[in-house]
């Protein structure tokens, strides 16, 4: 997803009057941006690990970000309403997954919360089971298993 | 000629402030500064300490002029930043200061904005500079790009309350450091549980939200009608036009402060320098790098691999990894992102030997990775808001 398009809307009336001062344009009925899906020609032999597409919010959407107080909280915002990101079409609070950006191609969305906290879950897997060969990720992920003897014994060892 | 009688006027921006800055700022108590101060010096003879200290003689940038441009760094900075300092107390406390009390942050970021630390403290860092992009909110009549300001700041703290004026004047940068007020041992966060963390690292290298990072500056002088007009949309520096390869706003890379602590470091300057006219193109004429604090403090952080198993952070960034092969620019450095030719004028590049030692999954890094994750994700909502 890249940004497409973000329009700010300034009006200048003939009498020198700003009748829109960057306003944020309107798109589906209400005042948002948008965002679009596009493939990149620029393909390369290298991919992005694992570790750096599950490890990073950024990824899915969520732009830049620390992660305080169970909430990815964007740095880069919005001018116009500082509780968004303006490099980002999600965001999270209290633990709620919430799209503030249209995403503007036909069919296209943002990851639903089940699936942000899927992918984001991975990464409870992933620091030991690094190779996406490994067969854990043949089946889908049991996360339950951090609480089972095997993984309790192993955590409590490493206290 | 070509380093000498033209790029001091550059260095106004490079050493902190703006031509128009410049002009203003100070010139009026240049000339009854001194007799102002020794007014004040009667009573507050403490204070002699700030007029002597590093923002009265700007010996940070005197340096780096010396470094940047040789012999001729004094004329250089004589030229671009002798109205540029502080020079009488009016400076900071206006002309009543009995009645104004200690200076407001608005007096520090006059001169503490743009890319010198400070301004970030309010959510703000620097534009583009092309015109097109020099729009939107302002401050200190610059416009700025909105970031997120640091917590002290959402909790109504300003400059001066680490920043005393007791401090100032015995030469230090702040009275406090963020473990005068905070017990990181009182944390229950992941990342406090390890002791490395709390040993080795300075608080910001994990709690500096973001910092305004310039890769690549660049000033050229036009020699022509064709190529005044191609930069005329990019700030002037006298006859230079001034313009960035790469701004970036986020987390920035690391290394180590003077004290050998992990600390923020950001470029400051990778200076290429362009005079057709006297066949120089892409001169590199400083490639530095500082350790600082940025104001931008948060309780949380990046996630672990924001650090570990990222050689970009630590100016490590192979030439396989590369997105920007600058020699194809024409420029003298082969990535922004790697330590060879650069330097940190007041610490040093992170060793690659402790790189490589912290990036080994031990038991502790596994569990505290997991416990990382695990928080974040305890907080999930049963639904999402669509």
């Amino acid at each position: 997803m890249t940004p497409g398009c973000q329009t700010f809307v300034t009006v200048i009336e003939a009498d020198g009057r700003r009748s829109k001062d960057e306003a944020v344009a309107r798109y589906r009925g209400k005042p948002q941006l948008r965002f679009a899906p596009f493939y990149s020609n620029n393909t390369g032999r290298r991919a992005v690990g694992c570790a750096e597409c599950h490890g990073d919010p950024a990824f899915l959407g969520f732009g830049q970000h620390v992660m305080e107080r169970g909430a990815i909280r964007s740095t880069l915002l919005c001018e116009r309403n500082p509780k968004k990101a303006l490099d980002g079409f999600l965001s999270m609070e209290a633990g709620r997954v919430v799209s503030h950006a249209a995403i503007s191609r036909a069919g296209a969305r943002p990851l639903k919360h089940e699936e942000v906290f899927g992918v984001l879950a991975v990464n409870l897997c992933l620091v030991c089971h690094e190779k996406a060969d490994d067969p854990i990720y043949r089946t889908r992920l049991d996360h339950g298993a951090l609480d089972d003897t095997l993984h309790r014994r192993l955590l409590a060892a490493r206290r | 000629m070509v380093r000498s009688t033209t790029l001091f006027i550059a260095a106004c921006w490079l050493l902190g402030g703006s031509a128009a800055r410049l002009a203003g700022a100070g010139s009026g108590s240049a000339e009854t500064g001194p007799a102002q101060a020794a007014a004040c010096l009667r009573c507050h003879e403490p204070a002699r300490g700030v007029l002597s200290g590093p923002m009265a003689t700007r010996s940070g940038e005197r340096q780096f002029a010396r470094r940047a441009f040789g012999a001729e760094g004094g004329r250089f900075f004589a030229g671009a930043c002798a109205g540029c300092h502080v020079a009488a107390c009016a400076d900071c406390h206006g002309e009543d200061p009995h009645r104004a009390g200690r200076p407001r942050d608005e007096a520090c970021l006059r001169c503490h904005r743009g890319y010198s630390a400070g301004w970030e403290y309010e959510g703000r860092a620097p534009r583009e500079d092309h015109a097109r992009y020099r729009r939107g909110a302002t401050a200190q009549g610059e416009p700025f790009l909105r970031m997120l300001p640091d917590v002290h700041f959402e909790r109504g703290m300003s400059c001066a309350d680490c920043h005393t004026m007791k401090s100032l004047q015995e030469g230090k940068r702040a009275a406090k450091g963020c473990r005068d007020c905070h017990s990181p041992a009182a944390s229950a966060s992941p990342e406090h549980a390890i002791a490395a963390h709390l040993e080795k690292l300075s608080c910001v290298a994990c709690h500096a939200a973001w910092a305004p990072q310039e890769y690549g500056t660049f000033l050229i002088r036009p020699a022509n009608a064709e190529q005044e007009h191609a930069f005329a949309s990019f700030p002037a520096l006298g006859p230079w036009r001034k313009s960035a390869h790469l701004k970036r706003q986020d987390v920035p890379p690391l290394g180590l402060d003077e004290q050998g602590l992990v600390s923020p470091i950001r470029p400051r300057f990778l200076l290429f320098v362009t005079d057709p006219k006297n066949g120089v193109e892409n001169r590199l004429v400083a490639a530095e790098w500082r350790a600082f604090s940025p104001h931008t403090v948060r309780r949380g952080t990046v996630p672990c691999g924001g650090c570990h198993d990222n050689r970009r952070r630590f100016l490590l960034e192979r030439d396989a990894e590369r997105l920007y092969p600058l020699e194809k620019d024409g420029l003298p450095l082969r990535s922004y992102w790697n330590r060879d030719g650069q330097t940190v004028v007041n610490g040093s590049f992170f060793p690659p030997g402790r790189y490589e030692r912290m990036n080994v999954k031990s038991p502790e890094y596994a569990r505290q990775v997991v416990n990382q994750w695990q928080k974040l994700l305890d907080h999930a909502a049963p639904r999402s808001k669509r």
